[in-house]
């Protein structure tokens, strides 16, 4: 504990009255068009898919990933998930036209959240499932303009599948294949929303995109699919999610991210998670990089009370570039499992992965990394760097890197550190009149700040804040 | 108005580091505090800014009043906004986070309203003074710098922060005579015009030539062994520290 | 107390070393050498086991693969829950001599407790061509710069061995 500040004590009916109306919520009288029973069967896999009138090969498409959803384990490697039981699950199918919640139902600590962090009014109902249609249409409509103006595509998955069938059919599920894992599977399966993009030749795209500027943004997202082709010599950022607590009603997430990025072409792919405390994130995000391409992957995770994702990238074409740069911070009963991979298949391909991780509260963090470099990718060069802070006694952190080098003219740089927060750090900030929890929260965000800086202002800004917030809670 | 320190007494590890120590500085007024290494120095400028890992023992002579104020007890940061300063001998880096962050914090925490903008104008001004590049002002705190950056940087936050009592501990060692004179220069304007109370510690003469102490105190083995005029630290200079064992 | 273990993996196998600690005050120093020169898998895992507060580690492998050999190294520290004020650092690094070897290299670590140090560096790479080109600009044949290169290497590891008669065997072989 602290020898500088006097002890915080944890509301604790606060805490206990927020889960009691979350569970409120989960049961409320949410009308879906089509609830499924406990359970998933292929007919409602089919029945979904006929519902969307999509083209027949999706339909089989998603069957055969039905299929293999069932045959396979979980796999090895992935921390322990026995808390989801996947017969319980409620796996909604349609997308709701509107919910019978107000604003007013929405917990109390959640609201108070919002206005610390500023979060403008009509998104703060759309990320607690309000309203299910952002009402941006003056927004959203000329954005529209402008980048169907450059031939940029910009639509929800759904609409890309049915206007751009050819281009859908020509990487959907080529790079994360159906078989992949079981979690990516049962997306295969059942996905629905998420985000389709495509950049011609070129073209660069200078507004971030995000997530939530498309029209019918589906409920909280549960098995988004999101697809992005980034053709040769193009630009795009796409932005997904956001600091402010995301309130969900569905306890599982399973999304899939597809990203091409072709030759020459750059694409940043930021994700700011921050999903409510019962929620399990079970992401797959991959993305292919050809020749001269650069991925970036920014991934911060905050929310969720288990995230297992590990931004991939395959670096297929000569001088190929990846990058993850992660954030986790784990408090209170959560377990951030994330990390990156790095596959090197082609020559001068480089790599950098930066995770930077926060435990406290007892809470867990655990980086898991692959780095591999194939035979034949000469001249590949890969860099690491974890580092962890461990704030308190009761918490954790782990760092398990898998580093396989199949091609001696290469080279590979590893290193993590896991230390806390410096006492003389704390000192010399103190001494200058911060009190001690605000130059602990000083000291996390600089050590935060080499990642931060690549996050769009706007959401750095808000992420910084999310985590002096956090730290509050943390002293005492 | 004045900064009294009394009685104080620490032991490190189970010994003694500190056995009753007792000076005062007055505003305004400029106090050598010198001494051989290991004599307790930089421990008593420690224990005066409240730094966890020195244990003051509670007798009832031990105080610490900063013009009246009873900080004995407080935390590092209610020090400060008491209004106390220490400019540390080996300042830390904190990477990640610039000056202006951290003297805005600094500021805003003691509900002063000043809008980023007037600081970094302030900031940039003071770095001009102390001839200090402005490329140092952006990188994180302390990061790299040198030993005389660093303790440049140090007076910098002191003219900003503008405490009505200053610890400098050691803020001549790694100075080149330039250097020297300008932080000399920064503390003695403090001093005189801003009527800043300020302990400097040091244990050579050099710096005492350009930033003129009214008082000097010599410490040996935990104890201020000697106090005396300014021609106190000249004699030093020519007999050294072993006629004060 | 200070003590030092040394572990050296010459042959196409498996050795795995464990180890702890018995009391506050304990430092151990681990030695780790791979030296794999026949085709075959060579796997060398290394657990420095914090059940304790106040000890002290570091480990250092060196580890070389030609001749086909495939190395993989796992090296492990992990810091239970009360054990505080343990320091502890790993670095392992391995070179690829030649187009047919391989390596995995695996550092790892569990932290539980919060006020403690613990790091680790992992690096795989060939022979690095500035220092062949600095000794070949000297006149020295590639072949004979490559030897000196890797001896050079492997002593960094070597030379800290107490033990005499490991430390001249070691010394003595030709790499």
């Amino acid at each position: 504990m602290s020898r500088f500040a006097k002890i915080v004590k944890l509301d604790q009916k606060a805490v206990k009255t927020l889960s009691e109306s979350y569970q409120l919520g989960h049961h409320d009288e949410i009308t879906y068009e089509y609830k499924s029973e406990r359970g998933l069967t292929a007919k409602m896999v089919a029945d979904l898919s006929s519902r969307k009138n999509e083209p027949e090969w999706m339909k089989e498409l998603r069957l055969r990933a039905f299929g293999l959803y069932e045959m396979m384990p979980m796999p090895g490697w992935v921390p322990d998930m026995s808390g989801i039981n996947w017969n319980e699950i409620y796996y909604y199918l349609a997308p709701t036209k509107g919910t019978s919640k107000t604003w007013e139902e929405v917990p109390d600590a959640i609201k108070k959240t919002f206005d610390k962090i500023g979060v403008p009014q009509a998104e703060r109902e759309m990320l607690s499932g309000v309203k299910a249609q952002y009402d941006s249409e003056v927004i959203y409509g000329s954005l529209r303009k402008s980048l169907s103006a450059k031939g940029v595509v910009f639509l929800g998955m759904d609409d890309g599948l049915a206007k751009y069938p050819e281009l859908v059919k020509e990487y959907f599920s080529r790079i994360v294949p159906l078989g992949d894992n079981k979690l990516a599977a049962l997306n295969s399966a059942v996905w629905s929303g998420g985000s389709f993009i495509y950049v011609p030749k070129n073209v660069e795209v200078e507004l971030p995109l995000q997530a939530y500027f498309r029209i019918n943004a589906e409920n909280a997202g549960q098995f988004e699919r999101t697809l992005i082709i980034a053709d040769e010599g193009s630009k795009v950022h796409y932005v997904e999610g956001c600091s402010a607590p995301a309130y969900s009603s569905g306890s599982l997430h399973a999304a899939v991210v597809e990203i091409i990025v072709k030759k020459g072409a750059r694409v940043q792919y930021t994700t700011i998670q921050n999903w409510y405390k019962n929620v399990y994130n079970l992401v797959t995000k991959r993305a292919w990089v050809e020749e001269e391409g650069q991925m970036r992957w920014i991934d911060g995770n905050l929310g969720s009370r288990l995230t297992v994702k590990y931004p991939a990238c395959i670096l297929a074409g000569r001088k190929a570039r990846g990058e993850t740069l992660s954030i986790a911070m784990a408090g209170s009963g959560q377990h951030q499992d994330a990390g990156a991979k790095m596959i090197h298949l082609a020559p001068e391909t480089t790599s950098q992965i930066i995770s930077k991780s926060i435990s406290k509260n007892g809470g867990r963090a655990t980086y898991r990394g692959l780095v591999k470099i194939n035979k034949g990718a000469r001249g590949a060069r890969s860099k690491v760097v974890c580092d962890a802070l461990i704030l308190d006694p009761r918490s954790r952190s782990d760092t398990y890197p898998t580093n396989i080098i199949l091609e001696n003219e290469v080279s590979l740089e590893h290193e993590a550190t896991v230390s806390k927060v410096g006492e003389d750090q704390l000192f010399y900030l103190m001494s200058r009149g911060l009190p001690e929890h605000e130059a602990e929260a000083m000291i996390v965000n600089g050590f935060l700040e080499p990642i931060m800086k690549q996050i769009p202002l706007e959401y750095a800004v808000e992420m910084n804040r999310l985590v002096e917030l956090e730290m509050e809670g943390s002293v005492g | 108005m004045a900064l009294e320190v009394k009685g104080i007494k620490v032991k490190i590890e189970g010994k003694e580091v500190l056995r009753g120590v007792s000076l005062e500085v007055k505003a305004g007024e400029v106090v050598a505090l010198m001494g051989k290494n290991g004599s307790g120095k930089s421990t008593l400028a420690y224990c005066l800014m409240g730094h966890p890992k020195y244990i003051v023992s509670k007798d009832r002579g031990t105080a610490i009043r900063l013009d009246g104020l009873d900080i004995t007890q407080k935390t590092p940061d209610e020090r400060a906004k008491a209004g106390l300063f220490l400019a540390l001998q080996y300042p830390v880096s904190i990477p990640g986070v610039s000056v202006r962050e951290a003297l805005l914090a600094s500021l805003r925490s003691r509900g002063e309203k000043i809008s980023a903008l007037e600081l970094k104008k302030r900031i940039e001004m003071e770095a001009e003074e102390l001839s200090m590049s402005e490329e140092l002002l952006k990188r994180s705190l302390n990061e790299g710098f040198s030993g005389g950056e660093k303790k440049k940087m140090e007076i910098l936050q002191m003219r900003i922060l503008a405490p009505k009592y200053a610890i400098l501990d050691e803020t001549d060692s790694g100075l080149d005579i330039d250097a020297l004179k300008i932080v000399a220069e920064g503390a003695s304007y403090m001093a005189s015009k801003k009527k800043t109370g300020i302990l400097v510690i040091t244990h050579y003469q050099r710096l005492l030539s350009y930033l003129k102490p009214d008082r000097v105190l010599i410490m040996n083995l935990g104890k201020i062994a000697k106090e005396g005029g300014v021609e106190l630290a000249t004699e030093l200079e020519r007999t050294g520290y072993k006629q004060y064992e | 107390m200070k003590y030092q273990r040394v572990v050296v993996l010459d042959k196409p196998g498996k050795k795995d070393l464990v180890v702890d600690f018995g009391r506050e005050g304990e430092e151990v120093e681990v030695l780790g050498l791979v030296i794999a020169d026949q085709p075959g898998d060579y796997y060398l895992k290394i657990l420095v086991d914090h059940k304790i507060g106040k000890t002290f580690g570091r480990v250092m492998v060196r580890g070389i693969a030609k001749n086909g050999a495939k190395i993989q190294v796992e090296g492990m520290i992990k810091i239970v829950k009360d054990a505080n004020g343990v320091d502890d650092f790993l670095e392992m690094r391995l070179l690829l001599l030649d187009a047919k070897s391989q390596a995995v290299a695996e550092p790892k670590l569990e932290i539980e407790a919060n006020e403690v140090k613990a790091s680790h560096a992992a690096t795989v790479g060939k022979i690095d061509d500035e220092e062949l080109f600095y000794l070949q600009s000297r006149g020295i044949k590639q072949g004979e710069a490559e030897k000196l290169i890797v001896t050079g290497f492997l002593n960094q590891v070597i030379d800290k061995i107490e033990d005499p008669i490991v430390k001249s065997k070691l010394k003595a072989v030709e790499y």
